[in-house]
């Protein structure tokens, strides 16, 4: 856990806002913080033209190929949904006992457990593991976690070379910048900016030709594939019954990381836990067809414990580390249900708002419409006001989710809990009770709106029947947009009209 | 059918002729309509912003106005989820109101909704005045009343004198989102751009928005940056058909 | 879903405390306090949710157009199919036809329960391709510079197009994955309708067991990360070829 923020690598995202408020953050927050500064972040990202077009290339398509292929290739993928999100309420109702089936089914395949309350701890265990395994080189393959825990620094300050190989998260790592989605982390950049970071790294000719570009990657990899000691992974979800793990990559380097070295070692969120064998099915269906609108990803891979004696290759030593980290906070709250989250980013691609402010813009790793819930359910809602309010409450998120998180429900609940730490401003509060006790008497309503009337006709700021500024707290809309004058006669004054007339 | 009209908090203030067109298309497909005009507000935007308090008072209000109505229908997809999402949730196990509150979920509906599932009105010969091209806003609340696939689409392409276009991104919010367009300002018009942008692109006479929050929205946004098309309801619409048949 | 309105769960908000303790015991002890359940034990879950196949099944175990929709998954998959009889002078024109289009100088031999059947390794050898087989001394390190991989497959699963394969003493996870052309040998007997019925067969053939290393494989190696742009070939394979031996 990083205790200060001086060394934080500035976020080259398209931002473009690399300032970090070091003096607003506490130390040994659970997930780090890269732009404190949601608001200032979303100015920029709001009107940068270059990342709304990325977006449109890629999660807009992904999300309608989603929408497709749920209709038209499976039995009933909305009643899939329901089933995965039963699956998941009940694992996470009984948690400890899966958590207990799950260890005592990795250790009976020859496999080892262990528990991490938090980022500094995971970081300490993988560290130890790799020093007693003397494991000099780490080849790691997509894990969240150990973007919550800074793992990378942790090992690389112990003196182990640790590269990234998923293509996204390589290029993440040489450019120092951030992953912007769950699933496609490098989404806001182009292929020219990759051209350049690579061109400097890999000390080569610029060129933007994806091929490449990936092909120097392929190679720079394979040499690491060959020689490296230890693979770390993340895990997409963790069998209970069989003590597996699964990993689902399309490139094949969950694979590697996992086949060739003599060390395996796995991180995985506690509540990443799924009960039975024949779950995966429900899961591998959705997972592929929620984040990229593909039926499966090109590799699902089911890990049970290291090599078995005799086969000729595979690792010696295979070690799952459970993380906590404030899991177990979320699963005592009423907002157990964001535990049920599979990663899958499907929720990222249909939310308007992160369409028009990318990953950067939420500040952290988890963005998108499951980030804003769980960010400051891991740091405190007081370092994060903004990420639960930041909303239309499309519910286009709980269209996507496959797991059917009610996110919008949850997000008008956090909204509620803002008043508890401090972040609701008094008027505000004030301003709600009166417009409630307005709206009790026929004869207060009907007085309120003839007073916006008459100041949105005759006193504000208009042009041809449209208000063009309005005062106050209102003034944001007439920023962007026009606001309609009311009409002469309301809906229950022409009603009576029409009644009269018809008498 | 005896129907009584929830015409808005909004609606009343803003788009009165969209409701004077609910009345007249509802009594164009057989049915009484009456106006308990006590009415005032869901509270929506109460709950919307986690002051659910007040959002159960004026919840309440609501069941007792509309206790003798056999059936509630409103032009607005929002006010009506709100009634058919959030009122269970506002009213969960409470021994007293919950019946209460049930029964006023299950008789609440948006208006294209009743016209499909309970009235099953058959538009044939109805036609608009003159020839126009029509794009459809799917408004995001219908996601919640689960008309995924659109009955409004199907009454369009049936419309005499109505040529559908299909809109891009048309699942993709307005950016109205209530306190979010002015609290989230850029976000909120980077949104409604797309939206008016879109639009555009479809080369449309109107765009039908059944929402009085999306369609001040859009309308806003038409009339600030140039639009080819108008936002409506589709009540408006069909009102204007209806007056057509009758001439 | 809770209500939120009448819950007794802790705000996870309001008095944050730390997380207390380290190791086993306190992780299990947090995880059971949020639960409501007694800080010392796990009480036993009750029965997970039905699996309710009508939700989940794709492809019927015993479809009978199962081996035509495998094989249009998987050319949909950019996988190369060619259907054979079970002949050797059949499928030895296969291999040669998947490649023609390849430089081969090394190939990586694993037909596990084929094994000699079609003469594939003498065959290879008779073209001067030199052959390492799994399973031989330095197969490990050799399978890292070969150019071909020749080997089966468990099963190749009908409702997405994709192959299902193992680990075990007889078969190497290397052997599908670490060079740029795979090419499978698959009798047409070996197509499963579904994944369920593939996952199945992982536990009815290993006796309730867990091999160490289980692949469902559905296509080429790819990414898009640059830009939505699809390159092929990563890490894993970049050209697959799946010969189906009808009549076996």
């Amino acid at each position: 856990m990083p205790t200060t923020l001086d060394n934080l690598p500035p976020s080259a995202g398209a931002t473009g806002s690399d300032k970090v408020h070091a003096a607003d953050l506490p130390r040994g927050m659970a997930l780090p913080v890269f732009n404190p500064d949601f608001k200032a972040a979303a100015h920029l990202s709001s009107a940068d033209d270059l990342l709304h077009a990325a977006h449109e290339n890629s999660i807009v398509k992904k999300w309608y190929d989603r929408r497709n292929l749920l209709a038209t290739d499976l039995p009933d993928g909305d009643g899939l949904r329901a089933l995965a999100g039963n699956i998941k309420a009940h694992t996470l109702d009984h948690l400890d006992y899966y958590l207990e089936q799950f260890e005592a089914n990795v250790i009976k395949n020859g496999g080892h457990v262990h528990f991490a309350s938090n980022a500094e701890e995971a970081n300490q265990l993988v560290v130890q593991i790799a020093k007693q395994t003397n494991s000099k080189l780490v080849v790691k393959s997509k894990s969240m976690v150990s973007e919550e825990t800074e793992l990378n620094h942790a090992l690389i300050a112990a003196g182990i070379e640790t590269v990234e190989t998923d293509l996204g998260e390589l290029i993440v790592q040489v450019a120092n910048d951030h992953p912007s989605h769950l699933v496609y982390p490098i989404i806001h950049m182009r292929a020219k900016q990759i051209g350049e970071v690579f061109a400097k790294f890999f000390k080569v000719p610029f060129t933007d030709d994806p091929q490449v570009l990936a092909e120097m990657a392929r190679v720079y990899l394979r040499e690491r594939f060959n020689t490296a000691d230890m693979g770390v992974s993340g895990v997409n979800f963790g069998v209970a019954e069989t003590g597996s793990i699964v990993i689902c990559t399309n490139e094949g380097n969950g694979r590697m990381c996992t086949s060739r070295m003599r060390v395996h070692v796995a991180l995985m969120g506690m509540e990443k836990l799924i009960p039975r064998f024949q779950d995966l099915p429900v899961f591998l269906k959705l997972l592929a067809r929620s984040a990229a609108g593909q039926p499966l990803t090109q590799y699902s891979n089911i890990i049970t414990g290291p090599k078995r004696a005799g086969e000729f290759d595979g690792p010696e030593e295979f070690h799952v580390v459970i993380m906590d980290n404030g899991r177990s906070r979320i699963l005592a709250s009423d907002y157990r249900d964001t535990l049920r989250c599979i990663r899958c980013g499907a929720c990222l691609n249909a939310c308007p708002i992160y369409r028009k402010v990318g990953g950067h813009t939420y500040g952290s790793i988890y963005p998108g419409p499951i980030g804003a819930l769980i960010t400051p359910l891991f740091n405190g809602l007081e370092h994060h006001e903004h990420l639960p309010q930041a909303t239309s409450l499309c519910g286009a998120c709980y269209e996507a989710c496959p797991v059917k998180i009610n996110i919008p429900e949850m997000l008008i609940a956090m909204k509620g809990d803002l008043k508890l730490v401090g972040k609701v401003p008094w008027y505000e509060k004030w301003v709600f009770r009166m417009w409630t006790i307005g709206l009790k008497s026929k004869f207060a309503y009907v007085l309120g709106q003839k007073m916006q009337r008459f100041a949105m006709r005759h006193l504000f700021k208009s042009k041809d029947g449209w208000v063009t500024k309005l005062p106050g707290p209102a003034k944001g809309w007439t920023e962007v947009r026009d606001f309609p004058q009311p009409p002469k006669k309301s809906f229950r004054e022409l009603w009576k009209e029409r009644r009269q007339n018809s008498v | 059918m005896n129907v009584s009209l929830f015409v808005t908090c909004l609606g009343d203030l803003f788009s009165p002729d969209v409701g004077i067109a609910t009345v007249k298309v509802l009594e164009h497909f057989g049915c009484t309509v009456d106006f308990p005009d006590d009415q005032t507000c869901c509270g929506q935007p109460q709950y919307n912003n986690g002051y659910p308090g007040e959002a159960r008072t004026l919840a309440e209000r609501m069941i007792r106005v509309f206790k003798n109505s056999q059936y509630v229908v409103t032009p607005s997809g929002s006010c009506c989820a709100m009634v058919r999402e959030h009122y269970p949730v506002l009213f969960k196990d409470d021994k007293q109101w919950e019946n209460d509150a049930l029964e006023f979920v299950a008789k609440t509906y948006e208006l294209v909704e009743f016209l499909t599932k309970v009235l099953k009105a058959d538009i044939t010969g109805l036609a608009l005045p003159k020839p126009m091209a029509v794009t459809y806003h799917f408004t995001c609340h219908t996601r919640g009343l689960h008309m995924n696939e659109s009955p409004a689409i199907n009454i369009l392409k049936n419309l005499g004198n109505a040529t559908f276009v299909p809109l891009d991104k048309f699942d993709q919010c307005c950016g109205f989102g209530g306190t979010f367009a002015i609290k989230y300002t850029d976000i909120s018009a980077a949104i409604v751009k797309d939206k008016v942008t879109c639009g555009n692109a479809t080369h449309a006479d109107v765009m039908i928005v059944n929402d009085a929050g999306c369609a001040m929205n859009i309308g806003g946004a038409c009339h600030r940056y140039g639009a080819q098309f108008k936002p409506q309801h589709l009540a408006q619409l069909l009102a204007a058909a209806i007056d057509n048949k009758q001439h | 879903m809770v209500s939120m309105q009448s819950s007794k769960r802790p705000n996870p908000f309001v008095n944050r405390q730390p997380l207390s303790g380290t190791g086993r015991e306190a992780f299990l002890a947090r995880v059971r306090k949020g639960l409501g359940h007694d800080l010392g034990k796990s009480p036993v879950a009750g029965a997970a949710p039905v699996l309710e196949q009508s939700l989940i099944r794709q492809v019927a175990g015993d479809d009978a157009g199962r081996v035509e929709r495998f094989v249009r998954k998987m050319t949909e998959n950019k996988g190369v199919v060619k259907r054979v009889a079970a002949d050797r002078a059949a499928v030895l024109a296969a291999v040669d036809e998947c490649l023609a289009a390849h430089a081969v100088k090394r190939g990586l031999m694993n037909l596990q329960f084929l094994g000699a059947d079609f003469g594939v390794q003498e065959h290879l050898r008779g073209r001067g391709v030199q052959t390492i087989e799994w399973g031989s001394a330095e197969c490990f390190k050799e399978s890292f510079s070969c150019d071909v991989s020749i080997t089966d497959a468990r099963a190749g699963l009908a409702d997405t197009g994709a192959l299902l394969v193992w680990s075990d003493v007889g078969f190497g996870r290397s052997s599908t994955l670490v060079v740029p052309v795979h090419v499978t040998l698959l009798p047409a007997s070996r197509i499963l309708g579904d994944m369920i019925d593939g996952l199945d067969l992982v536990l009815r053939q290993n006796n309730g067991a867990m091999p160490s290393n289980v692949v469902v494989i559905n296509g080429p190696s790819k990414t898009g990360d640059i830009e939505m742009k699809l390159v092929t070939g990563v890490h894993g394979p970049k050209y697959m070829y799946v010969i189906v031996i009808e009549g076996m």
